[in-house]
């Protein structure tokens, strides 16, 4: 039986910054947001191009578009 | 419960309490924006100014404004997408290395194997879903790949970012005195039997065993 989730809570971003996101209207909110706190401008991810590094995070990253990404879901359900 | 994709308050209700929560996850996890999604916006704007052009016939607007409900339903989803294969990107490199899963996870190596088993059974479920359902309207996809990246979330909460760099730092310093130590010993040896050579040969040593071999 599927367990139904709350769509109207974060995952990740309440809990890492301790916020409400129902006080965020718009994208535009977020955007400032976590502009004001990393100190930086967000940029944007391209979907494809060469591997890049988030600030702050030691792991490298990747650019993926939605149908690699697709692919790489079928592939670890194959394992 | 299925939202009316011809109403403008139900766009509303899902943009501010579905999208938004899904773009914060994943534009903080990745501290920038994914260009994915902002397509997906790109194309709900489009929609949304046919529908708001009162020029139009009703009835290629109420078109429009379903059309732009459904893109952002597809974009509500890419967010969760691009999430998992993230985490996915930064869990592999761990889950690689035996070293990294014993000693830098805040957990025992076998319940991180377990989570992350479930991380993929629950994608795989994920998939399945929105495979068996195409077409159809996209918030339950929607919510199985949110509960994929919440256990994605639990999974990287047991990582320790400051013991990953403190190991990669170690490790380098190690291999570096390795290949030293490597080289040194090399050098040496060769040296020593460049010299043990030379002695070998001028006391005669060698021509009375090339000798000694011939002669029998």
């Amino acid at each position: 039986m599927f367990e139904r989730v709350d769509m109207q809570r974060t995952v990740l971003f309440e809990q890492h910054y301790n916020v409400d996101v129902s006080q965020f209207k718009s994208t535009r909110d977020v955007d400032r947001f976590l502009e004001e706190r990393s100190g930086q401008k967000l940029g944007v991810v391209r979907t494809s191009g060469n591997i890049i590094e988030r600030v702050g995070n030691i792991l490298p990253i990747k650019k993926y578009d939605i149908d690699k990404i697709n692919k790489l879901i079928d592939n670890a359900s194959k394992k | 419960m299925s939202p009316d994709y011809t109403s403008v308050s139900d766009f509303v209700q899902y943009y501010r309490e579905t999208f938004v929560p899904a773009y914060s996850d994943v534009t903080s996890y990745l501290l920038n924006k994914p260009e994915e999604v902002l397509q997906g916006m790109e194309n709900i704007s489009s929609h949304m100014i046919q529908y708001l052009d009162e020029t139009k016939d009703t009835a290629v607007r109420q078109e429009n404004l379903k059309k732009a409900f459904h893109h952002l339903e597809r974009a509500t989803l890419d967010c969760y997408k691009i999430l998992w294969v993230r985490m996915e990107t930064d869990l592999i490199e761990i889950i690689k290395d035996s070293e990294l899963r014993k000693f830098c996870v805040n957990t025992t190596e076998g319940t991180f194997l377990e989570n992350y088993n479930e991380f993929l059974n629950r994608v795989r479920a994920a998939r399945a879903y929105e495979l068996n359902n195409v077409g159809d309207e996209i918030s339950v996809t929607v919510e199985y790949y949110k509960k994929v990246v919440e256990s994605g979330n639990l999974l990287c909460s047991f990582i320790d970012k400051i013991k990953i760099q403190d190991y990669k730092e170690t490790r380098k310093k190690w291999l570096k005195r390795i290949t030293i130590k490597d080289i040194l010993v090399g050098i040496i040896g060769a040296i020593a039997g460049a010299i043990l050579w030379e002695i070998a040969r001028d006391s005669g040593t060698i021509s009375a065993i090339v000798t000694y071999i011939f002669q029998k």
